[in-house]
């Protein structure tokens, strides 16, 4: 059969009647059957395009070539050579605008799956067992300190400590992954694929310091001067989240969406009372925002058991989430209230929600961003009888470190400023990469820029003298 | 015979006292350890009346009634003799708050009580809006306590299943000693002890159990105080409404009288105190019927799975594939546990619906276990509980559980339904004598878990059955002539469990009842397979160098954290897990060693959280400390200091006073307690402060009033202050707040709000500062006290505490890690 | 009938042998108060000689006689000399007596009290003449001393049982009126007629009647009750056949306490003695009389000493008091009338019945008749078990025989009652002791404790003495004396310490009111007498520790302090030595000084100071009130 002919596999998955009231992963993964088969849907081109759009420069033709011969395993440390999480990112990258985006066979049909395939690799290899552990060079006795545990610290991390150096990882909370752990849901990114990830780099030697937060507990400053750390790392993320600025804001029942989704994800509130943590269990949700994050949110409480609305104030077109998330949501029976924007928050006599005024929206000129400004329309307020409002609107920079270290140049964003090409900051071996370099943005994106980081890093410090 | 009561001629019957002649006749006697079930004790010495004749003030409830007596009820002396009489009894009661002054806006601020560890006060009490002792001081008027009260430091005592006793409160009325004779017919708790020391105990300090105890719980419904208290019921408060139905946990078939609150049965008492029911109706129905794995949703198998779906899909399909299964191939299994609407509904759909004779209906054994098998050459079977073996689903074609709870055959289940159960549903069950009894639906079924009668209807109906078109138990009965069954008949003996609990059935439709009713574990019965009460050991890495009850309820722990010790600043708070399922829960940094790496804690047991961390003991171990969190208060040459602090925060401010002496401040620390015995850290303020002052809400040491009374009072006098901190409770931060207002003093409060991470990154601690939104974690925790909403604030920190309730209502005995909160004094 | 008579003869045979007997016979007094004086080691010395000599001498142990402050005490019979009893005779003067009277003719005058029979003897007096002997009337305690308890011969040569006798001869009804022709008051405390009493248990429905003895004697200080058991079983006894036998009683229970081991195994001898002469059982002495006796065992609550508390515990429930009415004449033990009399009460009743109510009320006062015993103990002179006619002035027993306070302190006052009694000061010496007299000073009469109280004595601290007594003896059962004895004693602690205000002595009034009229029972009810009492008559001593912080009797230690005079002081250690806490420093032969803020006013150094120098002095007031020290370190440390 010809390579063109080959549809592109899909994943099976949980049927949506079913998901929508359960915490376990969605799609079930490929099969090795359906691997190969989909694997040589792949041209092998010469020059192959994927590759490019891959932030971390993943081997990508090389990869499904083993994955074609049956070598799974192989496949897996062919992936691994540049990204650290492919289990990861298997899930949660936006292969559709990257990779994929970029295939060849994209052009006229369906691109190969190839974050299916990454995905179906790294499980692979984790089921298997046979986690390959790279021999690592020599130490350098250089110290490298990373803050915050997320995709671009662990990225970091991974790429540090191949490289021969000492490398201690800082959290502040009491486990590894920032946002795989706190923020994407159960259903989307199992917490044992993060604990395996977490578990290979402690393997190749990373020291994790839990409960430790970079800016109370130590300064940067004090981790290079007092500590003898002879760079680090900043990938504190973009932890604090926004709202809308609207009254009512602060009623019991606005949530942010970190806290919505931290308390479920990270203290496994939907656990409780098996867990302490209580979870938020509403009838009627709204979730503010068209972001993952906003999907992410809506689910989780679909799953407890509410029935929830997205309030978005652009078109589905601007929803800034992956099309296979709002799809997933919808099929889960989440409902999309396009072009509507809340103009306030009702409470009762005890600071309740009870209700959300919204208004209309149209959509004007593009703004800054290139998308198209949502304009109220003048007398179209309505409201929504609700119990829970979940703003998902995005996330500002953590400012603890940059308030503890004044000589560290930030945007008026809040975001640390960083030499693009080597993400270096405005402090000598000090470097910078994910959310709070970037503001809100992907996993894998994150993890890019860690890689980058890691690079110029190992340059710094053999160029630097040990202390 | 005749007598004269308060100058009205009432007539008494024979063998009447002159309490319950007056009663009858509507002449109210104040009385205390008088009970309607009990005979005269004469104790509390409240119900004393003037009789002529007759020396002294002899007590009403004692004295019978007599031909010609000339009684009176309520003269001067009398009133006074009882309010002195209260007011003594309330010296070893905590009884500030019924002193205090403030008690209507706290009532306000916070109507629902703050349940603790130890109780000081009403606020905190469990028994708040059903104390009889409340009511009465509120009747006679007691304002005073002739001295300090004396407290007694009795740790509370909760290593008994299903019940905490806190004889902190008891005031020795003596009904849990009679009612428990009067019930069990010998003295399974008595009066041990004598003088101050008299107390409610067991003979030679034997557990209740050992004592022969068997969990009748009349004496914790007795108790006029918060003494005695049901473990569960108790973190739900006085329930919105009874209802009454019947216990069928056997076929005794108790009428039980079922308090409810927000659609849950919290409690359960018999109808009638006269005549007790056993452990399981007095204890087990509320944990048994809010089990947090009820079955709540219709399943159904895909693959290897059991997936949710909703009732009518899952109708439609059950009744598509029990098509295929008409004839003796199928098989319905329940057991007489069943109402008999239900049973009926049964029967009539095995053998109409289905043209099958396999209507298959167990009796319990003497245990409640009802074991039955499928008969042979069956191939679809609906089983409504845990009735036969898993070897049995193997032969099957289809198989579909009807339950409560999850069973390994459910879980093996083609379908899965849930059912409501016990007092979810209305119907009629048959007693061990033939007579029926009434079940009345007194809350509502988890999710969507139906009655029996509802889905066979249903599924008869999706089966194109005629003749199932009924829409309620009722309808059923009916048809069935069941005459309407009264509760309140018959109910003269107690069951055979109520005197001796080993006569308890084990099992419910299969299922271990003390599997879901953890209390029960404690309680040997004639069972062999009794389940070990799990044991969870955690391993962490902060662990507990010391730990001290300093004072009643309020516990100093001294942690090692190396890393929140060395950069500890004033003000400052960390987030603490006992356990990896703890919440993370913020604790004021109240002292902190950096050279011995250990922090200072001073914590007040209020939750689930801060119960597990009181719990431990020195040499355990939290598995998360992270900190310091929050920003440090500015320290900085204010002029005149003043820190009003009460409870936990008397610990918490001890850093500041510090900081502040060393910035060159004076610093008046006032510091306020209910009461002279809550009082803590005295000596270490006083030789840290240029002014020392104690407040009490009961004016027994110091100050009588709040801090805020003792500030005002100098801002009166004109003393300057430059600023004032407050830390503490929300309400007492609130009243400062408040009060400082009107002189323009600069009043700062720590907010302690929920929070999750304490970097910023969730924003669950959100407060509203002068319509500001702001985070206490990374803003705070010191905000401007005259700008802060405090009513937001108290709202959002109550948001979760239906669900918190919900974790702690619980009937087995906590496990003490220290060795009693004695309360130690080494720090006073 | 004839048999017990018989053994009436036989006894008085054996009796008058003994009082004639050529074997020496030497009476030592082993009761509780003798053995814990030294008897047992003076027995041991006596009987050790008799054995290694091959001695022909009897040894008897007998009761107690009374004069405790000369225990032990030992009576000598010898042929041909008046028996002499001798006073404080250690195991060195029981065998020098041996020696020298009843082996030589030295009668060792230096340790006589005493002749106890006609008779001269140079040096020795009448033992009646005896100042502590001579105002006495020993009519109760008649055999007290003189007889062997547990030989039952002893007790019938003595006319013994012949009272019951009497009664089964009268039959109930006469004996009712005999009793209360007699105006025999309980002994127990509150003075009720014994007749009444047993009128109306008689009158009460029903053929079971029960008899109690109350031997719960709990007061701190009273003997009374111990003493004559131990010393006469079966006077007690025969008072119990006698009112049984009046009431119609068919069991009788004796309640005594624990604590009496020795009391306890006389009562169990005595009674085993009862059953062989036939005077418990079904038809005693062919009466048709039916009764018998057992003894209960009390843990020795206080509480349990009143009536319906002791009946609880005779139940086997906890001591604890119920309401009256019902009374225990109508409805006590087991539901049934039930009359429940104090031991001395019983022991009085044979010597009414014996020589009739006529010759009993001779003794006494109008209102209070016949004789009463006491205890007395304290600060006086000579402590021991008294019997005098009631009316008595108090002068009378503490002056003259208990010949007043010792060492020429003045004397401060005088409690009677026990707990539930009151302080009578020095100025009302000479209230008459009746039961309404002493009621009136705001005392009571009570089972018969009288503790004197010297000028060293502080009464805020006795009045806090008997507080945390009663306070602690509570049964707890309501709040006005559970409680309202721990308030009154928290205020006492907070006036001894130098805290107190003038409000304080207000409050006292007001919760002692409380307590009176709310509490269930007497304990409760008499419990704040002692600080009513203190109140009333040294309000004056009250204020001076409120208003000056002064103890005057230098007793408060919050308010006292010790220093050294260093002119007086020679620096002889002798202090610095025997101070507990090391508090006194100073160099040798140079004046000491005393750390006030290490002393804990122990008042060593005052008494160890040598009277030459009386260096060491003790000041209260104001100036020198201390905090106390929570640690104190001790030397052993």
């Amino acid at each position: 059969m010809a390579k063109e002919k080959i549809p592109r596999q899909p994943m099976p998955e949980q049927a949506p009647e079913d998901r929508a009231r359960n915490f376990e992963e969605v799609p079930y993964g490929y099969s090795e059957q359906t691997a190969i088969l989909e694997a040589g849907r792949c041209l092998k081109c010469k020059k192959p395009k994927c590759v490019a759009g891959c932030p971390v420069g993943i081997d990508i033709p090389g990869f499904i070539a083993l994955v074609q011969e049956g070598k799974f395993i192989e496949a897996a440390w062919k992936v691994k050579e540049q990204n650290a999480l492919p289990a990861v990112c298997g899930r949660v990258c936006p292969q559709e605008e990257q990779c994929e985006k970029l295939c060849v066979l994209g052009v006229k049909g369906e691109p190969v799956a190839i974050g299916r395939l990454e995905r179906f690799v790294a499980d692979y290899e984790r089921n298997s067992g046979k986690i390959s552990v790279p021999k690592i060079p020599p130490k350098t006795g250089k110290h490298v300190a990373i803050v915050g545990a997320g995709p671009a610290g662990l990225t970091v991390a991974g790429d540090m400590i191949k490289r021969g150096h000492d490398v201690t990882v800082f959290e502040a909370l009491q486990e590894p992954g920032g946002v795989l752990t706190y923020g994407i849901p159960e259903f989307r990114l199992p917490k044992t694929i993060v604990q395996a990830e977490v578990n290979y780099l402690k393997r190749l030697g990373v020291r994790f310091v839990m409960d430790f937060v970079v800016g109370r507990n130590s300064t940067i400053r004090e981790l290079m001067d007092d500590e003898g750390y002879n760079a680090v790392f900043i990938g504190s993320g973009a932890g604090l989240p926004s709202f809308m600025r609207v009254p009512g804001e602060n009623l019991v029942g606005v949530y942010s969406a970190n806290e919505y989704l931290t308390r479920s994800n990270l203290m496994k509130a939907y656990l409780f009372p098996a867990y302490d943590t209580p979870p938020i269990k509403r009838q009627r949700v709204a979730v503010i925002g068209g972001g993952n994050v906003a999907m992410d949110s809506a689910r989780t409480a679909l799953r407890l058991g509410a029935d929830v609305t997205i309030v978005y104030r652009r078109a589905r077109e601007q929803m800034p989430a992956r099309d296979e998330e709002i799809h997933h949501a919808e099929q889960e029976g989440v409902k999309l209230k396009l072009l509507n924007n809340p103009t306030r928050v009702i409470g009762d006599d005890r600071h309740r929600v009870v209700a959300m005024e919204c208004i209309k929206m149209e959509l004007g000129e593009p703004d800054d961003s290139g998308r198209r400004r949502p304009i109220p329309v003048e007398g179209s307020e309505f409201i929504m009888e609700l119990d829970t409002v979940i703003v998902a609107i995005g996330n500002k920079p953590n400012p603890l470190i940059p308030q503890t270290m004044p000589e560290l140049e930030t945007t008026r964003w809040g975001t640390i400023v960083v030499d693009e090409s080597t993400m270096a900051t405005s402090v000598p071996g000090v470097y910078a990469g994910g959310d709070i370099v970037s503001g809100a943005a992907t996993v894998i994106l994150a993890m890019g820029q860690g890689r980058i980081a890691a690079a110029s890093m190992h340059k710094y410090l053999n160029g630097a003298q040990p202390k | 015979m005749k007598l004269t009561i308060d100058g009205k001629s009432v007539i008494a019957k024979e063998g009447q006292t002159v309490l319950e002649c007056a009663l009858n006749n509507d002449i109210s006697i104040p009385h205390l350890c008088t009970h309607s079930q009990l005979s005269a004790f004469g104790a509390c010495r409240l119900c004393l009346v003037e009789i002529d004749g007759i020396r002294g003030y002899p007590t009403s409830c004692t004295t019978p009634a007599a031909d010609a007596m000339v009684v009176r009820t309520d003269t001067q002396a009398l009133q006074n003799l009882r309010r002195n009489i209260l007011a003594l009894m309330m010296l070893e009661h905590p009884s500030a708050c019924l002193v205090c002054s403030r008690r209507e806006l706290c009532e306000q601020f916070r109507p629902e009580a703050e349940r603790t560890g130890r109780t000081t006060g009403c606020h905190t009490c469990s028994n708040k809006e059903i104390c009889e002792v409340r009511a009465l001081s509120e009747e006679l008027g007691f304002a005073e306590l002739p001295v300090p009260p004396a407290y007694h430091e009795r740790p509370v005592e909760r290593s008994e299943p299903f019940m905490d006793r806190d004889l902190n409160l008891c005031i020795l009325c003596g009904r849990c000693v009679r009612i428990c004779k009067h019930h069990q017919g010998r003295a399974v708790i008595d009066f041990v002890g004598r003088g101050s020391q008299t107390h409610i105990g067991q003979a030679f300090g034997n557990s209740l159990l050992d004592a022969g105890c068997q969990f009748c719980g009349a004496c914790v419904d007795v108790c006029p105080t918060g003494s005695l208290a049901d473990r569960y019921a108790k973190w739900y408060g006085r329930p919105e409404a009874v209802a009454e139905s019947t216990c069928i946990f056997c076929d005794h078939a108790c009428a039980l009288a079922l308090g409810t609150k927000n659609g849950k049965v919290t409690a359960a008492q018999a109808v009638d105190e006269n005549v007790p029911v056993c452990v399981l109706g007095r204890f087990a129905v509320p944990e048994f019927l809010n089990g947090t794995d009820r079955l709540s949703t219709p399943h159904m198998r895909v693959g290897q799975r059991l997936r949710q779906i909703p009732w009518e899909q899952a109708l439609e399909m059950v009744a598509g594939k029990l098509r295929q299964f008409a004839g003796d191939g199928f098989a319905l299994v329940c057991d007489t546990t069943s109402t008999l609407e239900d049973r009926h509904i049964f029967k009539k759909f095995t053998n109409e619906v289905m043209k099958s004779t396999n209507y298959i209906e167990i009796e319990p054994d003497a245990h409640g276990v009802s074991r039955g098998s499928l008969p042979a050459g069956t191939k679809a079977a609906l089983l409504t509980g845990n009735f036969v073996d898993l070897a049995a689903l193997k032969e099957l074609g289809l198989s579909i559980v009807q339950d409560c709870y999850p069973t390994p055959v459910s879980q093996r289940a083609d379908v899965v339904l849930p059912a409501a159960v016990l007092a979810e549903v209305e119907g009629t069950i048959l007693d061990r004598s033939g007579r029926k009894r009434p079940l009345h639906k007194a809350c509502e079924p988890p999710g969507q878990a139906k009655p029996e009668w509802w889905i066979i209807c249903r599924l008869a109906e999706a089966m194109g059955a005629e003749g199932f078109e009924y829409e309620s138990a009722e309808a059923i009965s009916k048809e069935l002539r069941i005459s309407n069954a009264q509760l309140w008949v018959d109910r003269v003996e107690a069951p055979p469990a109520a005197t001796d609990f080993k006569l308890r059935r084990t099992h419910f439709r299969g299922h271990r009842i003390d599997e879901k009713v953890r209390g029960l574990r404690e309680l040997p019965v004639e069972d062999p397979c009794a389940l070990e009460p799990a044991q969870e050991k955690h391993e962490g890495a902060f662990g507990i160098l010391e730990k001290h009850e300093i004072a009643p309820n309020v516990h100093e722990i001294i942690i090692q954290a190396p890393e929140v010790a060395k950069k500890a600043l004033p003000g400052q708070f960390v987030i603490a897990m006992v356990d990896e399922k703890s919440e993370r829960v913020p604790y004021t940094l109240c002292g902190w060693d950096a050279q011995a790496g250990t922090i200072t804690l001073v914590v007040l047991e209020k939750g689930q959280s801060s119960r597990k961390l009181i719990l431990l003991s020195a040499g355990d171990k939290l598995v998360h400390v992270v900190g310091p969190l929050g920003v440090p208060l500015d320290i900085e040459l204010y002029g005149t200091v003043v820190l009003a602090a009460g409870c936990y925060g008397i610990g918490g401010i001890v850093p500041i006073v510090e900081a502040m002496k060393d910035a060159g401040n004076r610093v008046v620390v006032v510091t306020e307690a209910r009461s002279h015995y809550l009082h803590y850290y005295k000596k270490k303020l006083q030789g840290l402060c240029d002014e020392f002052v104690e407040t009490t809400i009961d004016g027994s040491v110091g100050v009588k009033g709040h801090a805020i009374d003792a500030i005002a009072e100098k801002l009166k006098a004109g003393e300057k202050m430059d600023c004032v901190i407050a830390v503490g409770c929300p309400f007492m931060m609130m009243v400062t707040a408040q009060e400082t207002k009107p002189f323009g003093v600069k009043t700062l409060a720590a907010l302690n709000p929920i929070m999750l991470d304490g970097t910023g990154m969730c924003g669950a601690c959100r407060v509203t500062v002068g319509n500001q939104t702001k985070f206490a974690c990374v803003d705070g925790p010191f905000f401007d006290a005259h700008l802060i909403d405090w009513d937001e604030l108290r709202d959002r920190r109550a948001a979760y505490s239906a669900q918190e309730i919900h974790s702690l209502g619980r009937t087995e005995a906590v496990v003490t890690g220290h060795s009693g909160g004695s309360g130690c004094k080494c720090l006073h | 009938m004839t048999s017990l008579q018989q053994v009436c003869t036989e006894a008085r045979v054996q009796w008058d042998k003994l009082q004639d007997s050529e074997v020496p016979v030497l009476f030592v007094g082993a009761a509780t108060c003798g053995r814990a004086a030294g008897a047992t080691e003076v027995l041991e010395a006596l009987r050790e000689r008799i054995e290694r000599d091959e001695l022909n001498v009897l040894v008897i142990e007998v009761g107690c006689l009374g004069p405790c402050s000369f225990e032990p005490l030992v009576i000598v019979h010898k042929n041909g000399s008046p028996r002499i009893c001798y006073g404080n005779v250690g195991p060195d003067e029981v065998v020098r007596i041996l020696e020298s009277h009843v082996f030589g003719d030295d009668p060792c005058a230096r340790w006589a009290l005493g002749k106890m029979t006609p008779g001269k003897l140079d040096g020795i007096d009448d033992f009646n003449t005896h100042p502590m002997m001579h105002r006495q009337v020993r009519n109760i305690l008649r055999n007290c001393g003189l007889i062997d308890p547990e030989n039952v011969h002893h007790y019938l040569a003595r006319d013994g049982y012949r009272g019951f006798l009497k009664a089964l001869e009268l039959g109930p009804d006469k004996t009712l009126e005999e009793i209360k022709a007699s105006r025999l008051r309980g002994r127990g405390g509150a003075g009720f007629p014994a007749w009444r009493k047993w009128q109306f248990c008689r009158d009460a429905p029903g053929p079971t009647k029960y008899l109690i003895c109350n031997a719960d004697e709990g007061d701190p200080g009273a003997f009374m009750n111990r003493s004559l058991i131990e010393g006469d079983p079966h006077a007690v006894l025969e008072g119990m056949l006698i009112a049984a036998f009046t009431l119609g009683a068919s069991q009788g229970y004796i309640y005594c306490r624990a604590e009496y081991p020795l009391a306890l195994q006389r009562l169990d001898v005595a009674i085993g003695q009862m059953r062989a002469l036939g005077l418990l059982g079904r038809d005693i002495q062919g009466s048709g009389f039916c009764f018998d006796l057992s003894v209960k065992k009390g843990a020795g609550a206080f509480v349990c000493g009143e009536e319906t508390a002791l009946i609880a515990s005779i139940e086997g429930r906890r001591g604890m008091p119920q309401p009256r009415p019902p009374f225990p004449a109508v409805s006590g033990l087991l539901g049934k009338p039930t009359v429940i009399q104090n031991v001395e009460t019983l022991g009085n009743l044979p010597l009414i019945l014996r020589n009739g109510a006529q010759s009993y009320s001779q003794y006494g006062s109008e209102s209070s008749k016949g004789t009463k015993t006491f205890a007395l103990a304290g600060k006086i002179k000579r402590t021991g078990l008294v019997e005098v006619p009631l009316g008595i002035k108090l002068k009378d027993i503490i002056c003259e025989i208990g010949g007043g306070v010792p060492d020429g302190k003045a004397l401060k006052a005088v409690q009677t009652g026990g707990p539930s009694g009151g302080c009578i000061p020095a100025e009302k010496m000479d209230l008459p002791v009746d039961y309404e007299a002493l009621t009136q000073a705001g005392s009571i009469m009570g089972s018969g404790g009288m503790i004197v109280l010297d000028e060293d004595t502080c009464m805020v601290d006795v009045a806090k003495y008997f507080l945390s007594f009663t306070q602690a003896e509570s049964c707890g059962k309501c709040a006005p004396c559970r409680v309202g004895t721990r308030a009154m004693l928290s205020i006492l602690e907070r006036i001894a310490a130098g805290e107190g205000q003038m409000a304080d002595l207000e409050k006292l009034e007001s919760v002692a009111q409380t307590i009176r009229d709310g509490s269930l029972c007497g304990l409760g009810q008499t419990a704040p007498n002692p600080v009513l009492t203190t109140l009333r008559y040294f309000r004056n001593e009250y204020e001076e520790h409120i208003r000056k912080g002064q103890c005057p009797a230098f007793v408060c230690s919050r308010m006292i302090s010790y220093h050294i005079d260093r002119d007086r002081c020679s620096g002889c250690g002798a202090c610095a030595r025997v101070c507990p806490v090391e508090a006194i420093s100073g160099q040798k032969k140079k004046p000491h000084a005393i750390d006030q803020e290490t002393c804990i006013r122990c008042g060593m150094c005052l008494s160890t100071c040598p009277a030459r120098y009386a260096a060491v002095f003790r000041r209260s007031g104001e100036l020198t009130r201390v905090e106390p020290r929570k640690e104190v370190k001790r030397k052993s440390d």
